[in-house]
């Protein structure tokens, strides 16, 4: 069982119960899309960091929350080039906290990062297409598009 | 037996299941305390509605000629505001036929895209086109003379299986109504990792020759015959035929997928007559544009090359400096240079922002610059400000037309917002709010439309 309901939470809801409720689900979705606990952790606390101080007008949390989450883990992405190329200059990198990558685990963290962003929408999140769509700023053809080459991809690691 | 599909789910939620959860950080603020305002999203379509009325009385006022003379003006943060007159009450310029005056938008976020047709003092409608209804289309271009549209079109597409891609050609009367396709397949079309995977075509000036990249070579196509010509291994990130020839400049290379860097390339130029490549002298390029004459080439580097932005005649010589730094650019943007002649656009980041960008207008006699910063506008949460995705030149060299999105302060970008933003050049304290239904996925096409807006024939 994934830990999201599919639910949005009510208007009457409140930002702490949200926040406690959807946490975990959020680290997660920003560590498998960025591929970093680290970055995951930073951008799920700066999301909900912001959603508190705008709680009052956030209609959708959820899908705020899915948005939001893929803005910035696509922002991280990019801003992050630059010092990615420079990680192996730092001492010692802590990946303890990543999990050792099996064999499709593998090959999806290896998808660039839109079509790798719509496969754990899709298959972790259980989003639509039309909210996959929303999440990544695309038309719902594109989230057809990237899907496909994903697993046509992924299709080819399995059979390797 | 299982699926891939089965077998994805169970991988990630394993994944993520095994991933030590932090604990959760305590957040300063007191948001149980806010009261939550009802109908945000009523105020923003509002709001929408009434910045499109705003620029529907601009628009229509500026192609009536009652605008004040121009001016210069430095960094200027234009400010958008709701006119009296309802939409209703405009007075509309009507256009004559031998005018086009469309602005060509792709449209429809909440089903598969489609082509939508739009003009001073009009609703944006759709594009109405044989096949459309049950395709995908995105990337609409007008040919020189204002009498085609092309735009690349997707078929078929399923979760498991890419479409066959298409370009579609249609002639468009003045009226803005499409007559029957000339579609095109386009066996073996492929694009690069992370793109959106429609044809994005530009014209040649010969209103017949087209050409797009895909993923690893370009491909020029005969509108009139069908007769298509892939130029392979060739990756460019931009693209633009020489004004009064049948030369197509390329330069640049995206690299293997979306995350990789763009780089600079020797710039290459083919000619349709004589089917060869040939190199520019020694200009190393990732963005170009063509002077209208055609007699000089303007380019920038990639996003590890100098920021400058450089002049070139034609010919590989006289290779000269314009604007030393440029700033640094996403999206794939490049310079833009005016129908006019007497300016070039680019976009750089701004404001403190990752992804936003401002427009700078150079003078190319002297390099001078003059900077429009995002246009911004009131919204629910306060100011809005809208950054362009890209920016288009009219044909008359007078306006500017952002693809733009918007951010709001302190909060996420709102990308299916993405609306035609309309900035006169000397008066961008004019700026207006056009269309509010466009789509975004221009994003994610691999360089920036620059024939959206029809020209005028002859």
């Amino acid at each position: 069982m994934i830990d999201q309901p599919r639910v949005d939470v009510g208007p009457s809801t409140g930002f702490d119960d949200f926040y406690a409720e959807r946490w975990a689900h959020a680290f997660r979705l920003a560590t498998l899309m960025t591929r970093d606990a680290e970055a995951g952790a930073d951008i799920a606390q700066d999301v909900f960091a912001k959603m508190s101080r705008r709680w009052a007008t956030i209609e959708r949390p959820d899908a705020y929350l899915q948005r939001a989450l893929t803005n910035a883990s696509s922002n991280w992405r990019r801003n992050g080039r630059t010092a990615a190329r420079k990680r192996h200059l730092l001492a010692v990198r802590d990946d303890a906290e990543m999990p050792p990558l099996d064999g499709l685990g593998d090959a999806v963290a290896r998808l660039p990062f839109r079509q790798r962003a719509v496969v754990v929408l899709r298959y972790y999140a259980d989003l639509s297409e039309v909210d996959i769509a929303r999440a990544l700023d695309c038309k719902p053809g594109t989230v057809k598009s990237l899907s496909a080459r994903a697993l046509a991809t992924l299709a080819k690691e399995v059979e390797r | 037996m299982t699926t891939l599909e089965d077998d994805l789910r169970v991988a990630l939620r394993d994944r993520a299941q095994r991933l030590r959860v932090p604990e959760r950080p305590t957040l300063d603020g007191d948001a149980d305390q806010l009261r939550r305002r009802p109908g945000s999203r009523w105020l923003i379509a509002a709001a929408c509605l009434a910045l499109i009325a705003a620029g529907v009385v601009a628009l229509a006022q500026r192609q009536a000629g009652e605008t004040e003379p121009a001016r210069p003006v430095d960094s200027v943060v234009p400010e958008t505001t709701v006119p009296d007159l309802p939409a209703s009450s405009v007075v509309l310029e009507t256009p004559g036929p031998a005018v086009n005056g469309w602005v060509a938008l792709e449209t429809g976020i909440d089903g598969d895209g489609d082509i939508s047709l739009v003009r001073p003092g009009l609703e944006a409608r759709r594009l109405e086109v044989a096949g459309s209804d049950t395709a995908d289309d995105a990337c609409p271009a007008w040919s020189p003379d204002g009498t085609q549209l092309s735009f690349g079109r997707l078929t078929g597409s399923s979760e498991t299986a890419i479409g066959a891609a298409e370009l579609v050609i249609v002639p468009v009367d003045p009226d803005g109504v499409a007559s029957a396709p000339t579609v095109i397949g386009l066996d073996g079309w492929n694009v690069l990792d992370g793109f959106d995977p429609h044809p994005c075509a530009i014209w040649a000036p010969d209103n017949r020759w087209v050409a797009f990249a895909g993923g690893g070579e370009v491909w020029v196509v005969d509108t009139s015959g069908g007769e298509i010509r892939r130029l392979p291994d060739l990756r460019p990130s931009d693209l633009e035929w020489r004004p009064g020839t049948d030369e197509l400049a390329i330069a640049g290379d995206m690299g293997r997928n979306r995350e990789a860097d763009t780089a600079y390339t020797p710039v290459a130029v083919y000619a349709v007559s004589t089917n060869e490549l040939r190199s520019l002298g020694a200009v190393e390029a990732a963005h170009l544009t063509w002077s209208p004459d055609g007699s000089t080439l303007a380019y920038t580097r990639g996003e590890n090359g100098p920021a400058e932005l450089r002049l070139v005649d034609a010919d590989g010589a006289d290779d000269r400096l314009l604007v030393a730094d440029t700033g640094a650019a996403n999206h794939g943007i490049g310079p833009i240079w005016s129908p006019a002649g007497d300016r070039i656009a680019y976009q750089r980041i701004c404001c403190g922002s990752a992804e936003g960008h401002e427009v700078v207008l150079v003078d190319v006699a002297d390099g001078s610059e003059t900077v429009i910063e995002p246009p911004e506008t009131d919204g629910p949460d306060g100011p809005i400000r809208w950054y362009p995705y890209f920016v288009t030149w009219s044909p008359d060299g007078r306006t500017l037309l952002y693809a733009a999105w918007p951010r709001s302060e302190g909060g996420p970008a709102s990308p299916e917002r993405c609306c035609l933003v309309v900035v006169p050049a000397d008066e961008p304290s004019e700026s207006t709010v056009r269309d509010s239904n466009m789509t975004s996925g221009i994003y994610s096409h691999q360089w920036a439309a620059t024939q959206m807006w029809g020209r005028q024939p002859g």
